[in-house]
């Protein structure tokens, strides 16, 4: 079992990208789980992913990077039981911090993951003002990534794409970074880098 | 910013118009609603809007889908339906550092009251009771 988590800030594209990743995914005859853990009182996210017909799983009443951390690992743990994915992937709240989520995971026994791949969105189009106002949020998910992916590459201009490229590549010059817009077709030389942990 | 505040506030949206509106409309509606309520946000003292964000789901595997993610940024929208609607209700949910879930339930029925939307039908607000989900008011202060 592929453990993919993708990270970002709230409103960086994930729920875009994953939707994207899983019909490709599923193009390929991967069987997909999906865990959603979104703040508030009623979830968006997992039911325009349920709509889509995609399997979802909820974790509620709080977050994954802190206190539903072991909900998470229970969840991964009755998925391999019960469902047998290829691969699962995790959206956690844009608020949350992956530090605390991946400190948590790497301290669990999910024996039957094969591999586990972090991916960031970030959003080039905020990034001055979330860096201003959220600068530790960012560098955790930034630091915690082995993939940065650069979204909304439709939206932003040259510069901002710039700009975060050079915030993303001091806070960690060892992971790769990527230019996306998950609202369009992905690159096949992105898909190459994400799924080729799935292969 | 980070003693600031995340009280989530999510509500039922219920639009109803007299005469059916086709779907190019309703996104319209639908963003202009989202952008009015983040500028109402940032009126209303110091805050950060982290996502706003609506979903329509219409029969079969139709929907409508919007968000918008600062007061100065176009809101987006996605949709995959066709049909003319006379009504839609939306989940919305409103994630916005620095503002109390009553100030945010203050500015969803401010903007559901129009002034300055330009629609003319009608939008009532039934808020998501907590209970539901449980509760997370104040939860990412310490996160």
């Amino acid at each position: 079992m592929h453990l993919l988590v993708i990270t970002g800030f709230l409103g960086s594209g994930k729920t875009t990208f994953i939707v994207k990743l899983v019909k490709i995914a599923m193009e390929k005859g991967l069987k997909v789980a999906i865990i959603v853990n979104e703040i508030g009182e009623t979830g968006i996210d997992d039911q325009f992913m349920k709509k889509l017909g995609f399997n979802v799983w909820e974790i509620l009443g709080g977050c994954i990077c802190c206190t539903l951390a072991g909900d998470l690992v229970r969840t991964l743990q009755e998925l391999q039981g019960n469902y047998a994915p290829d691969v699962v992937i995790v959206e956690p709240s844009g608020a949350a911090d992956p530090g605390n989520l991946f400190g948590a995971l790497g301290t669990s026994r999910i024996e039957s993951l094969t591999s586990e791949r972090k991916i960031a969105l970030l959003d080039p189009l905020r990034m001055d003002m979330l860096m201003a106002v959220l600068e530790p949020l960012m560098i955790s998910t930034i630091r915690q990534a082995d993939l940065i992916l650069i979204n909304k590459a439709d939206l932003a201009s040259p510069e901002q794409i710039e700009q975060t490229r050079r915030v993303a590549a001091e806070a960690n010059p060892v992971s790769g970074i990527m230019v996306i817009s998950a609202k369009n077709d992905l690159e096949p030389r992105v898909l190459s880098e994400i799924l080729s942990c799935l292969t | 910013m980070s003693d600031m505040i995340l009280e989530p506030f999510a509500a039922y949206l219920r639009f109803a118009f007299s005469d059916p509106k086709p779907i190019e409309e309703w996104t319209e509606i639908l963003k202009r609603f989202l952008e009015r309520s983040a500028m109402l946000c940032e009126k209303a003292g110091p805050c950060v809007v982290g996502h706003i964000k609506g979903l329509a789901l219409l029969s079969g595997d139709r929907y409508v889908r919007v968000s918008v993610i600062s007061p100065s940024l176009p809101a987006q929208a996605e949709t995959n339906a066709s049909a003319n609607l006379a009504e839609m209700t939306v989940t919305l949910n409103m994630l916005v550092y620095g503002l109390s879930k009553k100030s945010l339930e203050g500015i969803v029925k401010e903007t559901a009251a129009g002034p300055g939307t330009g629609w003319s039908g009608r939008v009532t607000v039934e808020p998501v009771e907590a209970a539901t989900r449980g509760d997370h008011a104040g939860h990412h202060r310490g996160c």
